[in-house]
């Protein structure tokens, strides 16, 4: 559609084990709007991290694509992110599109302060602009008559570096100690920029903050760290993979609140990866909802709530405790993507599965407007 | 109902050693001072945030941690409890005190006795991959209790050990097989199987349903829900899932720091909470349902360190309804009616 701004089209990916072959997404067909949230929402093991690994393509090994297109809207135009180059994706990465990671802990690096790790990104996809601000700043130190013996050589080096950033000469003088000091006005301007990203992100004191190591900030600091650096450069694209899977329900509501104001001031465009039915309802605008390796349904969110149309989908929100109501869960388990079952994955799971669901995986039509299924019951072949 | 645990003044404190000679720096205050009463048969649900000591209260309830100070009483009939009353209220060192606690008081447990009390108080653990030894066997992991509490030999242990795993779910067929090849929801099972097979009265349930999937949750909530009808126990189910408590527990306490700051029946407590965290802490549960939206308590800040607790009543930093006396003197928890129990000064 017009106004997508990412679209994947039967993206199909393998894990190579030991054990054998997981097909661990079989043909995942999605699109985001252009401001829009979209929530994944699975069990486990269902591919929706992977999907969201997919789209910035850095799938770890034994895991391969195996086949399908993602698109991103750039500029106007469309490019399919997997036939492209690691020197293009790695600028599509962190300015176009980023990822907010499960466990922030584990995400940040220990041994550098959380202002280090927000730098890093800062320095590679917004160098020319901080090159600029550090120039500015040389000149009113020049104009102000405090500038150091060296500062006039500085002014060169940033000139030449503004001009031509894969100069020779600048190569060489960056591996030379004390001479690649020229650096630090540079690395001086974008701990601003960091310090002013974590006051965005309502940390209180963020000038301290920013020179803490990742084991002296609590879960939900850390957890705004971490959205800090996917941020940094304004993407269009946001995937939050379960960001708030390990933090306490309040603090959860503060990280909430933080992505939704966050997705408005940035204009970005948010897909939500997690597995709670409550944070879907909260966030969400429109829901995707996997099993097995594929989009079983997609719908608005209000759909998917009120008149949820494949039998898994219903199962899912039937599984959400209620008081006063017997619990109750889908029967059976997750099938084993090694082998996975023939025709459609859900089929020994379903209640109301035919002869047809055996056989032929259905396809993905739409029933309604927007609404979205994949299941032989709404589909003309099933009756 | 008759009350099976009398928790009175209960303190846990993890000392903090540091500089050269490892000298004592300082102290956790993981509980300071929690009272509390759980009946016969009854689920008792324990909520609150990371690191306020729900776990810790749970460990030491049962005595695999040695609380720094108070008692715990245990199956005390009530005219003991009474008699404790009198005799601790006199303020004398009397002998028969002595000789009652040492009875009824698991927090003096030592050696024989404390043995003998692993045998009617149980634990499940949070996260079954870690809690069950991978090197072990099924069939070893659920007779472990029986071998080391010498409750059954040879033949008869198997027997108890199918019979057990049975009730939970599982079959004969799973005996002699490793931890590894079974699924979350099912590791959780065999675990449930290892605390139950001597019998307990009393189980703790320590986020048993965290670390595994929504569709399993429910299976093992349900199972849980058997369990305890069927044989009659009493849970203390810790979480911070609050609304897997809500459908669970009879009775829910809400901690914050170390300290209980309401404690009431779980459709009171869920429709009518009146401390001011308890009633930050509901409503930051995301609703699965779309159409409700915007009606959201935020806490600002986060949870103060244990180390050095804030003044006063704990909370008084973050609340929105704070007054003076809140910040000099540490609220009381009394009863409102109808056994709902409040520590706040502006609910009197």
């Amino acid at each position: 559609m017009a106004d997508d701004i990412l679209s994947i089209d039967d993206l199909r990916l393998n894990f190579y084990t030991y054990e054998g072959v997981v097909e661990a997404l079989d043909g995942v067909k999605l699109s985001l709007r252009k401001g829009e949230t979209l929530g994944i929402v699975g069990e486990t093991g269902c591919g929706k991290s992977v999907t969201g690994l997919s789209v910035l393509v850095i799938v770890p090994p034994p895991g391969k694509i195996e086949g399908g297109k993602i698109f991103l809207k750039v500029k106007g135009k469309d490019i399919d992110l997997l036939g492209q180059r690691q020197a293009i994706l790695r600028r599509i990465r962190g300015e176009y599109i980023s990822l907010i990671f499960q466990d922030p802990r584990s995400a940040l690096n220990p041994v550098y302060t959380a202002g280090d790790q927000i730098i890093e990104v800062l320095v590679h996809h917004r160098r020319k602009e901080l090159i600029r601000r550090a120039l500015e700043r040389i000149d009113k130190e020049i104009a102000s008559g405090k500038a150091g013996f060296l500062t006039k050589y500085y002014k060169k080096i940033y000139q030449k570096w503004l001009e031509s950033p894969r100069a020779l000469s600048l190569q060489i003088l960056s591996k030379i100690p004390i001479a690649r000091r020229y650096n630090r006005i540079l690395k001086d301007e974008a701990k601003k920029e960091a310090t002013k990203m974590l006051r965005i992100m309502r940390i209180p004191d963020p000038e301290r903050v920013v020179d803490m190591y990742p084991h002296e900030l609590s879960g939900g600091m850390a957890q705004r760290v971490v959205i800090a650096i996917a941020l940094a450069c304004s993407p269009e694209v946001l995937i939050a993979d379960e960001p708030t899977t390990n933090l306490d329900v309040t603090v959860q509501l503060q990280i909430l609140n933080l992505i939704r104001e966050l997705k408005e001031e940035f204009s970005s465009s948010v897909i939500y990866v997690t597995h709670d039915m409550g944070v879907v309802a909260e966030m969400c605008d429109r829901v995707a909802v996997m099993y097995a390796g594929s989009v079983v349904e997609s719908a608005g969110v209000l759909d998917i709530f009120k008149r949820p149309l494949h039998p898994y989908t219903r199962a899912l929100l039937e599984s959400i405790p209620r008081p006063g109501t017997p619990f109750k869960s889908i029967e059976g388990t997750v099938p084993s993507l090694i082998n996975p079952p023939s025709g459609c994955r859900f089929h020994n799971r379903c209640r109301f599965a035919m002869d047809i669901c055996a056989k032929t995986k259905p396809e993905i039509a739409e029933v309604e407007k927007d609404h979205f299924v994949q299941c032989y019951l709404h589909h003309s072949l099933g009756e | 109902m008759s009350v099976l645990l009398n928790i009175r003044r209960l303190r846990k404190y993890y000392p903090i050693f540091g500089g050269v000679l490892r000298r004592k720096l300082a102290e956790v205050k993981a509980i300071d001072g929690v009272n509390l009463k759980m009946y016969k048969g009854e689920c008792f649900g324990l909520v609150g945030e990371s690191g306020c000591g729900k776990t810790t209260l749970g460990k030491t309830t049962i005595r695999l941690l040695d609380p720094t100070a108070g008692s715990i009483y245990f199956e005390a009939p009530d005219d003991v409890m009474e008699e404790i009353d009198k005799l601790e209220n006199s303020n004398e060192d009397s002998a028969r005190l002595k000789e009652l606690q040492k009875k009824y008081d698991l927090a003096k447990y030592r050696g024989a006795n404390l043995r003998t009390l692993r045998r009617k108080m149980q634990i499940v653990y949070q996260d079954p991959t870690t809690s069950l030894n991978p090197r072990m066997l099924v069939k070893d992991i659920v007779s472990e209790p029986l071998v080391t509490q010498g409750l059954a030999k040879g033949q008869d242990r198997k027997k108890r050990a199918i019979e057990i795993l049975d009730k939970v779910g599982l079959t004969e067929k799973h005996l002699y097989r490793y931890p590894h090849e079974f699924s979350g929801g099912q590791r959780q099972r065999i675990a449930v199987a290892r605390a139950l097979v001597t019998n307990p009265e009393f189980v703790v349930l320590d986020e048993p349903t965290s670390s595994v999937d929504v569709s399993m949750r429910a299976q093992l909530l349900n199972l849980f829900q058997d369990l305890q009808k069927d044989l009659n126990l009493s849970y203390l189910f810790v979480s911070h899932d609050l609304s897997v408590v809500e459908c669970i527990a009879h009775r829910v306490a809400v901690m914050y720091l170390g300290k209980i700051v309401e404690l009431a029946q779980t459709e009171d407590l869920y429709k009518n909470p009146l401390h001011p965290y308890a009633q930050a802490l509901l409503s930051s549960i995301p609703i699965p349902d779309p159409a409700v939206k915007g009606r959201r308590a935020m806490l600002s800040g986060e949870v103060p360190s244990p180390v050095n607790p804030p003044s006063g009543c704990r909370f008084h930093a973050r609340c929105a309804k704070a007054m003076q006396i809140c910040s000099q003197q540490e609220p009381e928890l009394i009863d409102v009616g109808n056994g709902h129990m409040v520590a706040c000064h502006a609910i009197r």
